[in-house]
């Protein structure tokens, strides 16, 4: 989404109060338009509202999300954001009612005089922390001196850490002395010598044995008063055990070497372990320990809470280092979604790492900042941004969808995590785009190439972008500005003898107040097309350059020639609009039902403001040639020659774009998955002129972690499975082979292609090897000698002999089965489509690979998917349910995989609308589980 | 003639179970045939005369083998395209040569 469609939806949202306008609603309006035009901290300003409203609300007592809405008439999700904000940063508080009430803090604090400790402050931003805190807090106060606890966590999240913070709560409770000692001690460190260790904890009584000469103290006494804190207890040794035991329920303990004398110390004992509670010692000592608080591994906790940490430990650094640092919002997204299996330890020191990558590069100057991005992170933390689709919208929700970098630095509040807006103007566009094209390594002629596509459907964007009947703009833009552009118009006019469009004068008007800006703060204005703007479009051209001086005589900066290529652009595309009417692609959504379609199109219009995209309603008691004929006549009025796009939901819709292709001759790209911001997304895309194959991919980016999958399913009748021949001695051989493999093995044409490879070079064959894999799956490769390729493989002379004959058979067989598997199971399932439902379950095990990073080989899937394929059809007829035993150790066994699957099934449970249990996941983890294969 | 299959909740192997039945009446075969849940073939494995494994839980092959040492009957996994295709016929071919081996 960009700026302007921002400032589209607000206006939407503003036009309803303007009719029966008040002062209060004006002045609502002012505030917005405020924002808009100070848009780097655009959404403080919402917020500002919303924290006034409710403190004029409050006075009669706490107010609901909805009221407040309500009566700011701001959509509800909006304030309810805002108020969560507010309440992060603790100027307002939540009641624990049904619905949240909501008062400001001012009101509150006079109430109530609670003191918020640090272990309240950490739960804020630490949700899943909840219980834990409570626990913790339990432990402590628990009366008399409180209770020893065991703190439960994997690696690295954060064990010590917290037992810190159950200290200094202990401290702010009053519960121990201000100084009262904390003390940590790591059992693993001495776990071969108990004795050591023993002494180490208890102290040792002078000639206790040889060497000891003199008395020494232990660490149980130094904590006397306070905590001792054990790391890693399971490590304890035997010979340790019973001492401590002795210790932890009596308060008493004797030095080493001592007998008689008892010493005492008031100690609270806060231990941990990675382990599993239930290991034998453990339990000798759980049964001790009442209080076990359970510390959730990063991958169980919110995304909201790993984008806190993860701004946190950036702050960290760059306070550290006392350097502003920037982060891609890219880089953020990785750190969001990378699987980090050593938890928050390992999320801080990847980030350090991407840190000191960064820092170095800049003391060395290579770079003039520090700017974080993706390609600065360790391998396994970048590769996450191409795995992951699926946290797109959190992304969004968290990260904003424009904002280019994240920004910290080292004298500001750790709150004051500033979001520098994103690439809204075109300099920062071309700025990031060139320097991008340029790390990756691409010629200057193609990044000329490739820019002018982008300019051009930037200027695009900003001319249809811009509502024709937008005066308000007025308010907006520099009063100087839009005088400036009025000026610079009328000239353009008269000389190039023709009248603009109110888009012109709108687009202009934004464009110049972002030139201005630029120069002022000492950037640069290049435009890598500007040769050819100069040339193609020579008259025009001119004019811009006497435009641009006067700009400069008004404004008394000094504008480069480039300037001049971009206006250019604004006086040349209107001409080119006025010319092409229908020249976007069409946006068709068919779905079945009498107002599916139609109520998913009405939204979306209603939101761009634009009657855009078409609703085709597929009533089920129409026949599907009837729809299709619908869609026909539709098509020949519109008349789009640049396309359609159809979003369609499911069954014979889909073979639609196809026909009309056929028929008509005009390019039809169909998206097998229709909802309401896909229908956006594709209408607003459309309208701004991207072209059909754009807009297609944009969308499969959104729907499908991978378009493969999608090309497949069209490409299903022609080959897909391929046997490569290679051979050394040219292609005339690898043909023989061919015919041999022809001869011998029986092979479905229609699926499976005998490809003859001649080869120049053991490269050139792999790299071709992987092209054709990008297309076909391959099934195996006959070859001479060994080609590095985890495709299986036979050897030249065995197949000549036919020896590897029956083996090429079976891999062929089990091949062409996994392909046709939908058409075996038609008459096996009973609720679905089978053909549908095989190809959802294929994309979804495709998924958990991909998450898993393992490959199954074709007859483990078979398998798999028959289990699943069976699954869904049982549990959609409700039959009987499956019960999975010690159910609930496995999955406590193996989170991480657990959660990976069930949120990988999560796309099958909606489209099919059941629920898949527990039980059954845990049936589909063992397929996937790598310790058990 | 006793044919177990297993699988891992024994509900997939189920389809393939009803089509081996429809083949084995139309061979005139007079066989047991049934499908079970990993986790119940210690129980089941007593009545059984071979006892075939689905492909998705090859893994645990080599464990049902020597389950099916001690009951001295012969385990093997079903072939994926014959499982994949739901080849009644094969696999009850693929259960009668293994008793044969066997005996």
């Amino acid at each position: 989404m960009d700026r302007l469609f921002f400032i589209k939806l607000f206006i939407i949202y503003f036009n309803i109060p303007k009719r029966n306008m008040d002062d209060d609603i004006e002045c609502k309006i002012n505030n917005v338009l405020v924002f808009i035009t100070c848009w780097g901290v655009g959404l403080m300003k919402r917020v500002d509202i919303v924290y006034e409203k409710l403190k004029k609300m409050a006075q009669k007592g706490a107010v609901s999300t909805i009221e407040l809405a309500e009566s700011l008439n701001l959509n509800r999700a909006n304030v309810s954001s805002d108020l969560n904000k507010l309440w992060k940063a603790e100027l307002v508080r939540k009641t624990d009612t049904r619905p949240v009430l909501y008062l400001p803090f001012e009101n509150e604090q006079i109430l109530t005089g609670e003191k918020k400790t640090y272990l309240d402050k950490f739960v804020k931003d630490n949700r899943s922390l909840s219980t834990a805190v409570e626990q913790a807090k339990a432990a402590l106060l628990y009366p008399p001196k409180g209770m020893h606890s065991l703190i439960l966590g994997k690696t690295g999240v954060g064990k010590t850490m917290f037992a810190g913070m159950m200290h200094m709560y202990a401290i702010e409770m009053k519960k121990i002395e201000e100084d009262a000692p904390f003390i940590t001690f790591n059992c693993a460190d001495y776990s071969n010598n108990p004795q050591l260790l023993t002494s180490q904890l208890f102290g040792v009584k002078k000639g206790a044995y040889t060497g000891a000469d003199f008395d020494r103290i232990g660490l149980i006494e130094k904590a006397n008063g306070g905590i001792l804190f054990l790391d890693e207890v399971h490590r304890l040794p035997v010979e340790g055990q019973e001492m401590f035991f002795t210790f932890m329920d009596k308060g008493i303990f004797r030095r080493l070497g001592e007998t008689e004398m008892e010493r005492k110390a008031n100690v609270l004992i806060i231990s941990a372990t990675t382990e599993n509670p239930e290991s034998s010692l453990l339990r000798t000592f759980t049964r001790r320990i009442p209080m076990i608080i359970r510390i959730p591994a990063l991958s169980e906790r919110s995304a909201e809470e790993r984008f806190e940490l993860i701004k946190n430990f950036f702050k960290r650094q760059s306070i550290l280092l006392k350097k502003k640092i920037s982060v891609s919002s890219n880089a953020v997204r990785s750190f969001l979604s990378y699987n980090c299996t050593n938890n928050i330890g390992q999320l801080e020191s990847d980030i350090k790492l991407a840190c000191a990558k960064v820092y170095a590069d800049f003391i060395c100057h290579r770079r003039d900042n520090m700017a974080v991005k993706n390609c600065d992170l360790p391998e396994h933390v970048r590769e996450a941004l191409l795995n992951a689709r699926e946290h797109r919208e959190k992304w969004a929700s968290l990260i904003g969808i424009n904002n280019n970098y994240i920004i910290f630095c080292p004298n500001t509040k750790k709150e004051d995590v500033e979001v520098e807006d994103g690439a809204d103007n075109i300099y920062e566009m071309i700025e990031n785009k060139v320097n991008d094209l340029i790390e990756n390594g691409v010629s200057d002629e193609e990044i000329e190439k490739t820019m002018e596509k982008d300019i051009r459907s930037y200027f695009t964007r900003y001319l249809n972008g811009v509502d024709e009947s937008g005066n308000k703009y007025n308010n907006i833009i520099d009063p100087d500005i839009v005088k400036l552009v009025d000026e610079v118009l009328k000239y353009s006019e008269t000389k190039l003898n023709r009248i603009f469009s109110q888009k012109v004068y709108l687009g202009m008007a934004l464009h110049v107040s972002n030139t201005v800006k630029r120069i002022k703060m000492g950037r640069r204005i290049i435009n890598p097309h500007l040769n050819k703007v100069r040339i193609k479009y020579k008259e025009a051209f001119n004019v811009a350059l006497a435009c641009t001086n006067i700009i400069e005589r008004k404004t008394e900066l000094v504008l480069p020639i480039d300037e001049a290529g971009f206006l250019t652009m604004f006086f040349v595309l209107d001409e080119e609009e006025s010319n092409m009417k229908n020249d976007t692609v069409g946006v068709i959504v068919i779905a079945h039902g009498d107002s599916v379609a139609t109520s998913m199109v009405d939204v979306a219009n209603k939101l761009l403001g634009v009657e855009y995209a078409v609703a085709i309603n597929a009533s089920l008691d129409l026949a599907p040639q009837s729809i299709l004929s619908k869609v026909r006549e539709h098509i020949k009025q519109s008349d789009r020659k640049k396309g359609y796009i159809f979003l369609v939901d499911m069954g014979s819709l889909l073979t639609f774009g196809e026909v009309i292709e056929k028929e008509i001759g005009i390019p039809v790209k169909t998206v097998d998955f229709v909802c309401t911001p896909f229908v956006i997304e594709a209408a607003r895309k459309a309208m701004l002129g991207y072209t059909l194959d754009e807009i297609y991919d944009d969308i499969m980016k959104i729907t499908h972690f991978d378009t493969n999958t999608e090309k497949s399913r069209f490409a299903r009748k022609k080959q897909m499975l391929a046997i490569v021949t290679a051979c050394l001695t040219g292609e005339g051989s690898a043909v023989a082979i061919k015919s041999l493999l022809d001869h011998h093995v029986r092979i479905d044409k229609e699926l499976v292609e005998i490809i003859p490879l001649n080869i120049v070079g053991k490269v050139d064959i792999e790299k071709r090897i992987r092209k054709i894999s990008e297309m076909k799956k391959v099934v195996c490769i006959v070859s001479p000698f060994n080609i590095r390729s985890k495709i299986p493989q036979f050897n030249l002379s065995d197949v000549l002999n036919l020896r590897a004959i029956d083996d090429i058979q079976y891999l062929v067989d089990i091949e062409v089965t996994y392909l046709k598997l939908g058409d075996n199971l038609k008459y096996h399932i009973k609720n679905v489509d089978s053909q549908e439902l095989i190809f959802d379950i294929k994309k979804c095990i495709a998924t958990i690979e991909k998450k898993l990073r393992i490959n199954l080989d074709s007859g483990n899937l078979i398998g798999i998917i028959l289990h699943i394929s069976c699954m869904v059809d049982r549990l959609l007829s409700n039959e009987l349910r499956v019960e999975y035993k010690e159910k609930d150790k496995y999955i406590s066994d193996k989170k991480e995989l657990f959660f990976l699957i069930r949120g990988s099934l999560k796309t099958i449970e909606k489209k099919y609308k059941m629920k898949i249990y527990a039980d059954e996941v845990c049936y589909i983890m063992n397929f996937f589980d790598c310790e058990k294969q | 003639m006793n044919i177990l299959l297993c699988c891992s909740a024994g509900m997939s192997t189920s389809l393939l179970v009803q089509k081996m039945k429809k083949e084995a009446k139309e061979m005139g075969m007079d066989a047991k045939i049934w499908a079970v849940a990993m986790s119940s073939v210690q129980q089941d494995i007593k009545s059984a005369d071979v006892l075939l494994v689905g492909p998705q839980i090859r893994f645990k092959l080599a464990e049902l083998k020597k389950l099916g040492e001690a009951y001295g009957i012969p385990v093997e996994m079903i072939s994926p395209t014959d499982y994949g295709m739901m080849n009644g016929k094969k696999v009850i071919e693929f259960a009668l040569r293994l008793k044969k081996s066997r005996c």
